[in-house]
């Protein structure tokens, strides 16, 4: 038996003797301070936390946007009821004065709220959640780290990011409101919109930019850290083929982010030149407003260039969004159903395939831009080549659950129902993707489905499947199984309810930014408006569906039931070796890694499952050694 | 962890060998052919005639790209790296061309339906 | 706990954290400078204006291009003399570098320097002229449009913000004789009070405003609730509507007796104002208004909006017609030679370039060439110089002939935007670097006693990103000063 075999078999131990005896004798013999340990912390695990409760506070907050849009969309010109109109309060008395005086939602209202609703849920929602604050807290222990390998510049990723929030909610303040070109911020709408003030850098346009370039920088830092630390921190034994899927995805992810995100920035950059400056990067010549007249401005710019860079990054993005989902669920399926992951090469080479075609798609967004039929055809082509990969992630996920003795605790509920909802999302997807079809489709509410069907019952189900999963690595506590389930059902139907219904709207012509839900065009809409509240009806009871998920969440802190073993679910990945909590530097000792991820009931072992940490033979334990990754 | 580096007094320890004189030597070789590129692509930019200014810009690029490579190989030490890095620049480089490339063809691929004329 | 291979290079993948971290970073940046070369193209091949060609002075560009490769070399060499132990030569290169580095900012910033000062007026036809307005003092307006004869200004309580004042002038003599105003403004407003224009009463009024308002807002939503439960009762509905008149009338009244609605005319007491006004603060104005960008508008009287400009070259490669040019009838003595110019510099190319000759029409070089009219090297000297420093042959240019004004900043066309955005750009990657290295080697002795491989290491990485931002500038120099 090898030494590090001794230190590592027996991890039985329950979370007071790691946390104390252990622990000490680990820590920095210092006691760090509250600031240092809680606030500008360069430990991973508790900037993983970080980004984790701002992420959810943003998703309740862009949540809460959307409820005023969607009471707008069935009610137009009906003011706020009481149970609504204390979102608008949360902005202050003067907010309201501005954009609701008779307590009805405006135009610019909604699109304020529209736009910021996008811009919260995908760039300080999602992504924050999904990948930074899984990635931060989870990937270092499993792939045996101490940490990650910039551990300042993680800190420093983190308040980028917060300081970006901050300019990004305080623009609402703003006496021109917060943005209102819609997430995605055209030039030349977003140009002109509120250009009629001596004040162009205070204004919500402006400030989104400003923000974006700060939330950019934030992500930039954050993916460069986990790349180099997936490269070179990687335990002894942890070849590339060992890795779990969950890190393979967050690998992918990162380099998306990293190759993905400048363009945006030029565009970000080159937009705020266009505010500050009063450049042309996106303006035409003789570019005309019923306010001003022709603009005085130079013109000779191009919007398509905007929209080119925009999605350039924001392709890559949806991406970005996605596979934190997939990387979750494939966590949890195995080890709830026992089985190694099926397929899990396949979908490592998917996910590479994936990350590689989504930079040549992005156009596919762009067919209503006067796109020559070479161009579109080329796009059309990469868009459906990369349904492929998709589908093989999705069919491995599947198949993975077939013949498997499944348990289903809660974190196992999400992460089955991400399978359909995701399946729904994609396949709808694929229409999309010929233009011909898009020119009908585009900028209707069957878009807007589309892309919900894969973000909020996929994605979102997904991180509190996530969340579920390793709250008692975080905590020490599980968290409630009964007011989980309390969770799960109403979500799973609410969310179908919201996003069901607007596939039907979308054939129908809806168009997506209609801030009364269509009532000027009664006489050709009128038939599907009844949707319109059952959509809303949806959306007040998804609200409500929360409750219990944010009860459980701060309840189960303190009164969640205490783990035993530092692995409640027998689950194989290192994460489940290190002490509970973690304390800072992880691993008592270095982690060895002696098999691939997922070695659940593997025939003639003693327990169902194989850890990757514990050797079973000698002729294991000598080949791991011969493995250079090491110190 | 990291029990391992060098000499931690430093001053005398040449485990990393490098002769210095030949490697300035090297450098300055390198900078001066830089400084020499940057002349001729003045020179190419003004007094040559190819028959077509576009193809002087071509040039000129062209020249820039060498210098452009002889930075990257020497002074970056491009010419001795490790796969992993070589891997990462290539793929940078082909998003890099596609969105060069694809944005260009955009533009120059309008619809052509003479409806859409103006 | 400390995290491995911060200094010795992981076996398998044969680097250290820091050389894997700056080559991803690099990657990105990569994509950051590629996104904006690709911008720079998607630009140029679209442009509906011709695009500047050879048009910034090529020294202080080719300068900065030695500059950067001098530094190059001594941030690598900085490294190896770190590698041979040699900390003598590590801080003689680690100086140079820096001293190049402010050298580059330097020229970089006298070049921005001339630029902002510098300005284009470009016709309703295209025709385009350079030069600078008479500076705007007590003597002249140059580019302000004069306003005067204001007898009211109407404040917006929401967004204005009393910037305007330091535009106005006491009126001494004729125009366009003016001098900077002083003193209290004293106004009379709707209420008929009398009050005195100062941002401590602005905000106070902004605040009362508001508070009005939003109680009125909270009377109405209250009624409007009250409406939608009451729906389909139209007894209900009429009784509720009669309060929610009577309530708005009260407040109306109110308002108007403490001056609390949104826009405020204020009427000046005593003579009136002149304003010399920017015109980019400048939403709309005619002929007896201007309105401010902050929603604020003077009542009074246009006097001129004429800019008084004093030129140095006439560009005419956007127009169809040389010689029906607007630009003429400013300058009607120079046609007869600006046409002979074009013709012998036409000529000239065509013997230069004897090759290029059958595409001359389009080629960028000869159109520069011939249709931009340099008066210090077109002209013969004295003429020239009467043109140049004379201000009495400056001309007077109307607004309503003029396509865009500006100086020489992002807003004049999207080239100077790319090129601004794009030098601006390089230049913080310089100072970022720059910064950088002054960091190694203020706190290199240590890290060099303690473990010069560390030292060795981070000059590396600190290099690579300095070699990054040398390999940028080598393409810019040929893509904007030569090309
Ligand atoms: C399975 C393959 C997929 C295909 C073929 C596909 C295709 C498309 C197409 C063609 C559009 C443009 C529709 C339009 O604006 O007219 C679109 C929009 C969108 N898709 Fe997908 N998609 C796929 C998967 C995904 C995934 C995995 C996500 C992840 C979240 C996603 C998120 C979005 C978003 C956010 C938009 C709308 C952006 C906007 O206009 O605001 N899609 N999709
Ligand atoms: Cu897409």
């Amino acid at each position: 038996m090898s030494p590090a075999m001794a230190a590592t078999a027996e991890h039985s131990h329950t979370h007071d003797a790691h946390g104390h005896d252990h622990g000490h004798d680990h820590h920095d013999h210092h006691d760090p301070g509250f600031l240092k340990k809680y606030v500008f912390s360069t430990d991973h695990k508790m900037i993983g936390v970080q980004y984790g409760v701002s992420g959810l506070v943003f998703l309740a907050f862009g949540f809460m946007l959307m409820l005023v849009m969607r009471w707008s969309i069935a009610h137009p010109g009906e003011p706020l009821p009481a149970g609504l109109s204390w979102i608008l309060q949360l902005f202050g008395d003067d907010f309201v004065t501005r954009w609701a005086p008779d307590g009805k939602v405006s135009g610019s209202l909604y699109n304020m709220f529209g736009a910021m609703h996008g811009t919260i849920m995908v760039f300080f929602g999602v992504v924050p959640l999904g990948f930074a604050a899984f990635v931060n807290f989870v990937m270092p222990l499993q792939i045996g780290a101490p940490d990650m390998a910039f551990p300042r510049l993680n800190m420093w990723s983190y308040w980028l990011f917060f300081i970006s929030g901050v300019f990004m909610m305080a623009s609402f303040l703003l006496p021109t409101g917060a943005a209102q070109a819609g997430w995605t911020n055209y030039s030349p709408l977003a140009a002109v919109i509120q250009r009629n003030t001596d004040a162009r850098f205070w204004t919500g346009q402006t400030q989104w930019l400003f923000a974006m370039v700060f939330n950019i920088s934030a992500s930039l830092l954050g993916s460069v850290n986990v790349l180099t630390t997936v490269i070179n921190l990687r335990a002894k034994g942890l070849t590339w083929m060992r890795l779990p899927f969950f890190t393979w995805a967050m690998f992918v992810i990162a380099f998306l982010l990293l190759l993905a995100f400048p363009p945006l920035e030029v565009a970000a950059l080159m937009q705020l030149s266009d505010q500050v400056f009063q450049s042309s990067f996106f303006l035409p010549t003789g570019l005309w407003t019923s306010e001003a007249g022709i603009l005085n401005v130079s013109g000779g710019g191009h919007p398509v260039l905007f929209q080119h860079l925009f999605w350039f990054l924001a392709h890559p993005e949806v991406y970005v969004l996605l596979l934190p989902g997939i990387a979750i669920v494939a966590e949890i399926i195995p080890c709830n159903t026992r089985k190694p992951l099926w397929g899990y090469k396949s979908m490592v080479y998917a996910v590479l395939t994936l990350a590689f075609l989504s930079f040549i798609v992005w156009a596919h967004h762009m067919y209503l831009t006067g796109m020559g039929t070479v161009v579109a055809t080329f796009f059309q082509f990469t868009t459906v080549m990369i349904s492929v990969p998709s589908v093989i992630l999705l069919t491995c996920l599947m198949i993975s659950l077939w013949g498997g003795s499944i348990r289903f605790p809660v974190p196992m509920l999400f992460a089955t129902a991400f399978l359909p909802m995701f399946g729904i999302g994609g396949l709808t997807g694929l229409p999309l993707a010929f233009s011909f079809i898009d020119l009908y489709l585009h900028d209707t509410y069957y878009v807007i489905a589309h892309f919900h069907y894969i973000v909020a019952p996929g994605v979102i189900f997904a991180l509190f499947a996530g969340i579920y999963h390793w709250y008692p690595k975080v905590t020490g506590r599980m968290m409630g199984t009964v007011l989980g389930h309390l969770h799960f059902w109403p979500s799973l139907i609410m969310m179908n309810v919201l996003f069901a219904p607007m596939f039907i709207q979308g054939m129908a012509g809806f168009h997506r930014r209609w801030y009364d839900g269509g009532k000027v065009f009664e006489i050709t809409a009128h038939k599907y408006f009844y949707l319109n509240e059952i959509i809303s009806w949806g959306a007040w009871g998804l609200g409500l569906a929360q409750i219990p998920f944010i009860i459980n969440f701060f309840l189960s802190i303190k009164a969640g039931k205490k783990v035993t073993s530092d692995n409640p679910w027998n689950a194989t990945t290192l994460e489940w070796s290190a002490p509970t909590p973690p304390p800072h530097g992880n691993f008592l000792t270095e982690p060895v890694v002696y098999r691939g991820p997922y070695e659940y009931s593997v025939p003639g072992a003693l327990k169902d499952y194989s850890p990757q940490w514990e050797p079973v033979t000698e002729l294991e334990a000598a080949e791991t050694a011969k493995v250079p990754a090491s110190h | 962890m990291d029990s391992s580096h060098d000499n931690p007094t430093g001053h005398d320890s040449h485990d990393h060998p490098i002769d210095f004189a030949k490697a300035i030597r090297t450098y300055l070789m390198v900078g001066g052919a830089l400084v020499f590129g940057t002349i001729i692509t003045v020179f190419v930019a003004y007094k040559v005639d190819l028959g077509d200014i576009h193809l002087n810009i071509a040039l000129g690029l062209l020249i820039a790209t060498v210098k452009v490579s002889l930075v990257a190989l020497i002074f970056m030490h491009l010419n001795h790296e490790r796969g992993l890095i070589y891997k990462t620049l290539l793929f940078t480089m082909i998003f890099f061309a596609a969105m060069m490339f694809l944005f260009c063809l955009a533009y120059l691929d309008p619809i052509k339906d003479s409806f859409f004329k103006p | 706990m400390e995290i491995p291979y911060t200094v010795n290079a992981r076996p398998d993948t044969g680097l250290y954290n820091a050389k894997v971290g700056i080559w991803l970073f690099l990657a990105s940046e990569v994509m950051l400078f590629g996104g904006l070369f690709s911008s720079y193209v998607f630009l140029r091949i679209g442009a509906d204006f011709p695009w500047p060609f050879h048009e910034l002075k090529v020294k202080p560009g080719f300068i900065n291009t030695l500059v950067l490769i001098a530094s190059s070399v001594s941030v690598v060499a900085a490294w190896a003399a770190v590698k041979a132990r040699r900390y003598g030569w590590f801080q003689f290169n680690m100086i140079f570098t820096l001293c190049c580095a402010l050298g580059f900012m330097g020229i970089k910033g006298y070049e921005y320097f001339h630029k902002f000062q510098h300005y284009s007026f470009e016709f309703t036809d295209g025709s385009v002229i350079n030069g600078h307005p008479i500076h705007a003092d007590e003597k002249n307006h140059g580019d302000r449009i004069v306003f005067g004869e204001v007898k009211s200004i109407v404040i917006d309580l929401r967004n204005s913000n009393l910037e305007f004042l330091e535009q106005r002038r006491e009126k001494k003599g004729e125009l366009p004789y003016a001098m900077p105003a002083s003193g209290d403004l004293k106004f009379k407003s709707p209420s008929g009070k009398e009050v005195v224009l100062s941002k401590g009463w602005l905000k106070a009024q902004k605040r009362k405003w508001l508070d009005a308002a939003g109680e009125l807002s909270r009377t109405v939503t209250a009624y409007e609730i009250e409406k939608a439960a009451n729906k389909g009762n139209d007894e209900a509905l009429a009784a509720i509507n009669a309060k929610l008149d009577e309530a708005n009338k009260v407040a109306i009244e109110k308002a108007k007796a403490e001056d609390l609605t949104q826009s405020l005319k204020l009427d000046v007491v005593g003579e009136p104002l002149l304003f010399l006004v920017k015109e980019s603060n400048v939403a709309k104005y005619g002929q007896a208004e201007l309105s401010f960008k902050d929603s604020t508008v003077l009542q009074g009287k246009l006097e001129t909006d004429a800019i008084e400009f004093n030129a140095d070259l006439i560009d005419l490669r956007k127009n169809k017609d040389a010689e029906k040019a607007l630009v003429w009838k400013y300058y009607p003595d120079l046609k007869d030679d600006f046409l002979r110019h074009r013709d012998e510099k036409s000529e000239e190319f065509k013997k230069k370039y004897p090759k290029r000759a059958g595409t001359a029409d389009a080629d960028p070089d000869n159109l520069r060439e011939s249709l931009r009219f340099e008066f210090e090297v077109a002209l013969p000297e004295e003429h020239a110089h009467k043109l140049l420093h004379d201000h009495s042959m400056a001309v007077s240019l109307p607004r309503s002939e003029k396509r865009f004004y500006s100086n020489f900043t992002p807003a004049l066309s999207p080239y100077y935007a790319i090129y601004f955005l794009m030098t601006g750009l390089h230049g913080l990657h310089v100072i970022g670097g720059a910064i950088v290295l002054g960091w190694f080697l203020i706190t290199g002795k240590k890290m060099y006693r303690e473990n010069p491989e560390h030292l060795a290491n981070r000059v590396e990485v600190g290099g690579l990103f300095w070699h990054f931002v040398d390999l940028v500038w080598i393409f810019l120099f040929p893509l904007y000063y030569l090309m």
